[in-house]
C-alpha cells in the first residue's frame, strides 16, 4: 500500500540510538547546526510554554478566592485554599460524572473495536457483491456532522428501546443506550481506518492458517487480530479521544442528572457559575477533570504514540 | 381519533405502534402523532370529579411530572411546591426535574410527544411559544384564570394576579404562559458608594454626564453592561426608546410599522449609548465580559450602574459584601422632551410556566399552577428567592432584602410602568437588536448604522408570512 | 465452504450495519426528509414544501457570511496546523545534532511530544472554559492582564479578542458574499491549532521514524543542510500523510461547532454581530432558537448542505492529492 510500509518491525516510539560509529559531519554543517539547534529549541520551548501555561494558570486559579481571581488574575493566591475542590466534588458531582464517563468509554470503545474490526476485516478481505457499497456507506458517514441527525436520533433511541421492551436497558438516559450510539457514530472512521490496515496484512499467513483448517472466525480472532494489533491500538486511541471529548450525543441522550457525563457536567459547572458566582469551583472542577486524564496519559503516552505510529504505517 | 378510553387496548395499540416504528414501517413523527392521540385519550382516564375544590378534576394517585428551571431562583421553592402538592393529592407521586437548559432538554420531549405536565419555560434558551402554539401543543390557561383561587373559592385565580400577567402570557389572543415572578428592572448601583462619595443618583442626562466625568477621574466607569449576553443591552436601548418616545413610539415598534426604527426616539436612545461608549464611560472591555463579571464590577466599585432585573441580589449573593448596598434607579431623562416622565419603571412578569397538551396529566399540571398561585406558596417563593411573585400582596409584611424593597419602592412610585412585546414575538428582530445594540455599546458602530440594521430586520419580519403577526395596543 | 463463507460475512457484518443504519443513517435520512418540509421540530404536523428551504438558504445573508467564515477556517487552520506539526516533527525526529549518534531528534523530544499532545486529551468543555478566561476582554483576562503589566496595552483599552468583530484585513465583498476574518474567528482558529498540532505532530513523527535513517544520513553526508533535507527528503516521503491530515483537518474546519458554541458571545454563540458564525452554529441556532415555525426544517436544509459540501471537499481533496494505485479505500 503505502511505500512507507516497507519496514517490518513497528517503529519504536523513541528514536533508537544508532549503533553506527560516529560520523564526522562536515564542520560547516556543525556550525549552522548549532544555530539551528538554538532556533529549533527556542520554537519547541515556546510552543511547549503556550500549551502548558493556560493549563497551569487554570489550576492555580482553583486555589484562589473569587476576589483574587477577578482582581489579580496573574498572581499566586495569598493562601492556597483547597475548599473549591471539595465544592466541585460534592456540589459539582465531578466524581459521579467521571464514573459515568469511564463506564461509557470502556463499553463504547470496546464494542467499537470489536464490531469495527469485524466489519473492516470482512470488507477488506472478502470480496462479495455489494462489498464496495457497504464500504462506501460507512465511509460517507465520515463527512456527516453528528448534529445533523440529533433530534431524530433522540426519538430513534427511545422508540427502538421501547419496541424491544428494553427501555431501561438501551433507552434514553441509560449507559448501554449511549454506548450503542457511540459505537454507531464511531464505526465510519474505525471501518475506514482498519479496512486499510487489514488490506496490508500478508495473505500468505491467512492462507496457511486456512489450509490448517482454521475456520473464518478462528482465523480472524487468532491470526488476523493479533497481526493487526498496531492498527487496533491506533484506532483505539482515536476512539478513546473522540468518545472522551464527545459532548453533543450525551447532551441529547443522557437526560437524568445522575447519568450525566463529564463534558456535560463541566459545561454545567460553567453555566452554573452564571447563576451563583463561584469561579474557584469552576477552575477546581476543571482541574479535577484534567488530573485523571493526565495520569492515564502519563502512564500510556508511549503506547498512545506508538499506537499512532503503527496506525500510520497502514 | 375516537377511541374509547380503555387502558388495555390503548396499551396494545401503543405497543403495536412502537413495534411498527422499530421496523421502520412508520416515519417517526407519524408515530408520535398517533402516540400523542393515545395519551390524549389517557386524559379521559382522569378519575377525579370536577368540583369547586378540584376544578380540573385531578385524580388521586395520578403521577405528575414537573420540570423546573434551575437558575437564579434556585431549587428550594420548587421542592416546597412539590411537597405541598404531594401532601394534598395523597398518593400522587410527583417527579420533579431540574434543568439549566430547558430548550435542549425538553424540545425532544415535545417532538417525541411525551412532554412533562408542567414546564418552567425559562432560561437563556426557552421553548419558543409561537411554533408550539401553532402546533396546538400548549394548554390554553384561560380555564386556570377562571378557576376558583386556591385560598378563596369565591375569588377567581385571575383576580389574585397583579396587572400585566395575562397580557404578558398571551399569544394569538389566549394565555398560554403563566409568568410567575414579577421582575422590576432598572439601573442598579451601590448606594453605599454614592453616599461615601457624596454623589446623587442622576435624574437627567446632564446630571449623568457630570457624574460620569467625576467617576472617570476616580478611575470608575459610569456604566457597564453584561456584554456577551446581549439580552441585557437590548433591554436598555428599548427602555430608553420608550423613555424618549413614550408608549406611542414602542407601539410602532411592536406593531412593525414602517420606519418604526427610524423614529427620533430611537435615534436619541442610540445616540446616548454611542456617546457613553465614545466618551469612555462604559467599563473597558464590557462587550466581551459575562454578566457575573460585569455585575461584580458594580459591587466592587469599578462601575457605577448596570441594568438588571430585581433578581440581581440573589444572583450575586455569594460575592456581595455586607458593606455594599444595592439599589435601583429608574432611567434618567435622556432628552429635555422625553415623553415618559422621570420615574417611569420597566417591570414585567417573567419566569414562565406552561402546560403541554400532550402531557399525561395536564389537569394535574394546571392544578399545580393553581396551587403555586396560592398565598402560602407565593409567600414562600418571595421568602426563598427574594423576588416578588405575581400574586397580589404575597410579600406583604415580609421582611425582604434592601435591594428588593428598593425595587418595590421605585415601582410603587412610578408614574408609568412600561413594557414592550416585540422581543418575545419576533426572534429575528430581537436578534438584530441584540447584535446592533452590542456593537453600539462597544463603540464599534453608529446610531445611524444601528437604526438601519434593525429597521432592515423589522422589514424582513414584516414581510415574512411564515412569522405570525401579533397586535400590541 | 462457500456457504460457511457467506454465513461468516453476514454474521460479521450484521451487527455493525444494523447499529449504523438505525442510529446514524436513519436519523440522517429523516433530517434530509425534513429539509423539504415545513417541520417545526416541536409539532408532529408538517407539510411537504419542496426545495424552498434550500432556495432561501442561499439567499440568507447570515448563512453566506457563515459560509465565508468556514472558508477562512478551511484555508488557515489546516495549513498552519500541518506546517507547525511538520516543523516540530522534523525538529523532534531528525532536527537534532547530527554528530556522534548519527541523525536523531533534539534532546528532550519525548517530553516535548508528551506536552504537545496533551491538549488533545482535554475535553472541549475544559478547553473552552479555560480559553474564555485567557482571552477575557478586561484586566481579569490572562493575556490582557499580562500585556497591561508589560505596558503594551492600556488599562482602559483592553483587547477584545472574542468580542472583536473587526476583520484582521479589510473585508472583501463579492456580491452577496463577504470574505473577512474577524478577530474572534482568528482567536478560535488559534485555539484549534493549539489543540490540534500535537496530534498531527505525533502522526508525522511516526511517519518520519519509519523513513530509514540512512536516507537522512546519506543526505547529510552529501552536505545537505537540514532545511534542504526537510524539503527534498522528508516532505516528499510524507506526502500521503499530509494529505490524510488535510482531509481530517478540512472536515474539522467545516464543522467548528464546539468552539463557536462554547466560546463566543450571544445566544448560541456566533457573535458578536455574527462575526464568528459558521454554518454549523447557524444551523444549530436555527434548530434550537427558532424564529419562525419552520426554522427547524430550514436548519435541516442547512445540515444537508454542510454534509454535501464536506463530502465534495473530501472527494476533491482525495482526487487532488492521491494517486489511486497507491492508496485505495
Amino acid at each position: 500500500m503505502s511505500h512507507l510500509a516497507t519496514t517490518d518491525a513497528p517503529a519504536t516510539p523513541e528514536p533508537a540510538p544508532a549503533p553506527a560509529p560516529a560520523k564526522s559531519a562536515p564542520k560547516m554543517t556543525a556550525d549552522t547546526g548549532r544555530v539551528f539547534n538554538v532556533f529549533s529549541h527556542g520554537f519547541l520551548f515556546i510552543w511547549g510554554a503556550l500549551v502548558t501555561i493556560p493549563l497551569i494558570w487554570a489550576v492555580i486559579q482553583s486555589f484562589k478566592t473569587d476576589t483574587e481571581i477577578i482582581n489579580d488574575p496573574l498572581g499566586l493566591p495569598d493562601q492556597w485554599l483547597w475548599g473549591a475542590f471539595g465544592r466541585a466534588w460534592t456540589k459539582g458531582h465531578i466524581g459521579e460524572f467521571f464514573f459515568n464517563t469511564v463506564l461509557v468509554l470502556i463499553g463504547g470503545v470496546g464494542l467499537t473495536m470489536l464490531l469495527g474490526s469485524m466489519a473492516a476485516y470482512v470488507l477488506a478481505r472478502y470480496p462479495f457483491r455489494g462489498n464496495r457499497a457497504v464500504y462506501w456507506m460507512f465511509v460517507a458517514g465520515l463527512t456527516m456532522p453528528i448534529y445533523l441527525g440529533i433530534l431524530p436520533l433522540y426519538l430513534t433511541v427511545d422508540n427502538v428501546a421501547n419496541a424491544l421492551g428494553l427501555g431501561e436497558v438501551i433507552g434514553l438516559s441509560t449507559h448501554l443506550g449511549l454506548i450503542l450510539v457511540y459505537v454507531a457514530y464511531s464505526l465510519p472512521f474505525t471501518v475506514f481506518f482498519l479496512h486499510a490496515f487489514f488490506r496490508t496484512l500478508p495473505s500468505s499467513i491467512a492462507e496457511a492458517a486456512s489450509v490448517d483448517g482454521a475456520g473464518h472466525v478462528r482465523l480472524f480472532f487468532q491470526v488476523m487480530m493479533p497481526m493487526a494489533k498496531p492498527g487496533l491500538i491506533g484506532i483505539g486511541i482515536f476512539n478513546v479521544i473522540g468518545q472522551w471529548n464527545q459532548f453533543i450525543l450525551p447532551t441529547v441522550i443522557m437526560k437524568d442528572e445522575d447519568k450525566r457525563l463529564l463534558t456535560q457536567g463541566l459545561l454545567e459547572l460553567a453555566t452554573n457559575a452564571r447563576y451563583e458566582t463561584d469561579f474557584a469551583r469552576l477552575f477546581a472542577g476543571m482541574t479535577l477533570a484534567m488530573l485523571p486524564i493526565l495520569a492515564v496519559y502519563l502512564i500510556f503516552h508511549r503506547q498512545v504514540q506508538s499506537g499512532l505510529t503503527g496506525a500510520t504505517l497502514k | 381519533m375516537t377511541v374509547t378510553p380503555d387502558s388495555p387496548s390503548e396499551l396494545n395499540r401503543r405497543t403495536v405502534l412502537r413495534r411498527a416504528a422499530a421496523v421502520g414501517l412508520l416515519a417517526a413523527p407519524a408515530i408520535s402523532a398517533l402516540a400523542a392521540c393515545a395519551s390524549e385519550d389517557g386524559e379521559g382516564g382522569t378519575t377525579g370529579e370536577k368540583t369547586e375544590a378540584n376544578p380540573f378534576g385531578v385524580g388521586d394517585k395520578q403521577p405528575l411530572e414537573v420540570a423546573f428551571f434551575n437558575g437564579g431562583f434556585g431549587e428550594d421553592y420548587a421542592k416546597f411546591d412539590v411537597a405541598a402538592y404531594e401532601a394534598k393529592w395523597a398518593g400522587s407521586k410527583v417527579e420533579l426535574k431540574f434543568s439549566k437548559t430547558i430548550l435542549t432538554d425538553y424540545q425532544p420531549r415535545f417532538y417525541g410527544g411525551n412532554p412533562p405536565d408542567v414546564l418552567n419555560n425559562s432560561s437563556p434558551e426557552t421553548i419558543p411559544v409561537g411554533p408550539v402554539v401553532q402546533g396546538g401543543q400548549l394548554v390554553d390557561l384561560t380555564a386556570l384564570l377562571d378557576a376558583p383561587s386556591y385560598d378563596d373559592p369565591k375569588v377567581k385565580v385571575r383576580d389574585t394576579l397583579v396587572a400585566g400577567v395575562v397580557e404578558e402570557g398571551t399569544f394569538n389572543g389566549k394565555m398560554y404562559t403563566l409568568n410567575y415572578a414579577y421582575s422590576i428592572y432598572g439601573h442598579w448601583y451601590d448606594e453605599a458608594l454614592f453616599q461615601k462619595e457624596g454623589w446623587t443618583v442622576p435624574k437627567t442626562w446632564e446630571e449623568f454626564s457630570t457624574l460620569a466625568e467625576a467617576a472617570k477621574k476616580k478611575g470608575i466607569a459610569a456604566y457597564t453592561f453584561q456584554g456577551i449576553h446581549p439580552w441585557y443591552i437590548h433591554n436598555v436601548i428599548t427602555e430608553w426608546i420608550y423613555k424618549v418616545g413614550g408608549k406611542e413610539a414602542i407601539l410602532k415598534i411592536d406593531n412593525l410599522e414602517p420606519d418604526a426604527w427610524k423614529q427620533d426616539a430611537v435615534k436619541v436612545a442610540a445616540e446616548r449609548i454611542a456617546e457613553m461608549a465614545s466618551k469612555g464611560w462604559i467599563q473597558a472591555g464590557a462587550s466581551g465580559l459575562d454578566h457575573t463579571t460585569t455585575q461584580q464590577a458594580v459591587i466592587d466599585g469599578k462601575a457605577l450602574f448596570i441594568w438588571c432585573g430585581s433578581w440581581l441580589e440573589g444572583e450575586m449573593a455569594k460575592t456581595l459584601p455586607a458593606t455594599v448596598k444595592l439599589a435601583v434607579a429608574p432611567p434618567w431623562d435622556l432628552s429635555s422632551a422625553d415623553k415618559a416622565k422621570y420615574g417611569t419603571v420597566h417591570a414585567a412578569p417573567g419566569e414562565g410556566f406552561i402546560v403541554p397538551t400532550k402531557a399525561k396529566n395536564p389537569a394535574g399540571g394546571q392544578e399545580f399552577l393553581r396551587m403555586m398561585l396560592g398565598k402560602e406558596q407565593a409567600r414562600k417563593f418571595a421568602e426563598l428567592t427574594k423576588s416578588l411573585p405575581v400574586v397580589k400582596g404575597a410579600a406583604d409584611g415580609l421582611t425582604i432584602s434592601s435591594a428588593l424593597s428598593s425595587a418595590s419602592k421605585v415601582a410603587a412610585a412610578a408614574p408609568e410602568v412600561i413594557n414592550w412585546r416585540y422581543a418575545g414575538w419576533y426572534v429575528p428582530l430581537q436578534n438584530a437588536v441584540f447584535a446592533a445594540a452590542t456593537e453600539l455599546a462597544a463603540g464599534k458602530s453608529t446610531p445611524a448604522a444601528f437604526q438601519a440594521a434593525v429597521q432592515k430586520a423589522a422589514d424582513e419580519v414584516a414581510k415574512d408570512d411564515k412569522i405570525v403577526k401579533q397586535k400590541a395596543s | 465452504m462457500s456457504f460457511g463463507r457467506a454465513r461468516f460475512i453476514t454474521g460479521f457484518l450484521f451487527a455493525p450495519i444494523l447499529l449504523y443504519a438505525v442510529y446514524v443513517l436513519y436519523p440522517y435520512a429523516q433530517t434530509a426528509y425534513y429539509s423539504v418540509t415545513d417541520f417545526s421540530g416541536f409539532s408532529p404536523d408538517y407539510a411537504y414544501v419542496g426545495f424552498g428551504n434550500y432556495v432561501e438558504l442561499f439567499a440568507d445573508d447570515v448563512f453566506l457570511r457563515a459560509l465565508g467564515h468556514n472558508v477562512v477556517v478551511l484555508t488557515v487552520y489546516p495549513v498552519v496546523t500541518i506546517l507547525l506539526a511538520l516543523f516540530f516533527a522534523f525538529m523532534l525526529n531528525v532536527g537534532g545534532r547530527g554528530d556522534k549518534a548519527g541523525v536523531r531528534g533534539v534532546r528532550g523530544s519525548s517530553v516535548y511530544k508528551f506536552i504537545f499532545f496533551f491538549p488533545q486529551v482535554l475535553s472541549i468543555a475544559i478547553v473552552a472554559v479555560i480559553w474564555r478566561r485567557v482571552f477575557q476582554s478586561n484586566d481579569g483576562g490572562m493575556i490582557n492582564s499580562l500585556l497591561m503589566k508589560l505596558g503594551l496595552v492600556e488599562k482602559d483599552k483592553p483587547l477584545l479578542f472574542l468580542a472583536e468583530s473587526d476583520s484582521v484585513f479589510p473585508p472583501i465583498h463579492l456580491g452577496d458574499f463577504t470574505f473577512e476574518a474577524p478577530v474572534v474567528l482568528v482567536c478560535l482558529i488559534l485555539i484549534a491549532i493549539w489543540g490540534g498540532v500535537g496530534f498531527y505532530l505525533i502522526l508525522f513523527s511516526a511517519a518520519m521514524q519509519s523513513i530509514p535513517k540512512d536516507i537522512f544520513e546519506a543526505a547529510t553526508l552529501d552536505g545537505a543542510t537540514r532545511v534542504q533535507t526537510f524539503f527534498r527528503v522528508t516532505l516528499p516521503l510524507l506526502r500521503e500523510h499530509v494529505s490524510v491530515a488535510w482531509v481530517y483537518l478540512g472536515i474539522a474546519a467545516l464543522d467548528f461547532y464546539a468552539l463557536v458554541v462554547g466560546m463566543t458571545p450571544g445566544p448560541g454563540g456566533g457573535g458578536p454581530n455574527d462575526a464568528s458564525q459558521v454554518m454549523s452554529s447557524y444551523m444549530m441556532s436555527n434548530a434550537f432558537r427558532p424564529s419562525r415555525f419552520d426554522s427547524f426544517a430550514f436548519a435541516c436544509a442547512m445540515g444537508v448542505s454542510i454534509a454535501i459540501l464536506t463530502l465534495l471537499f473530501a472527494a476533491a481533496q482525495m482526487r487532488l492529492t492521491r494517486s489511486r494505485d497507491k492508496l485505495e479505500f
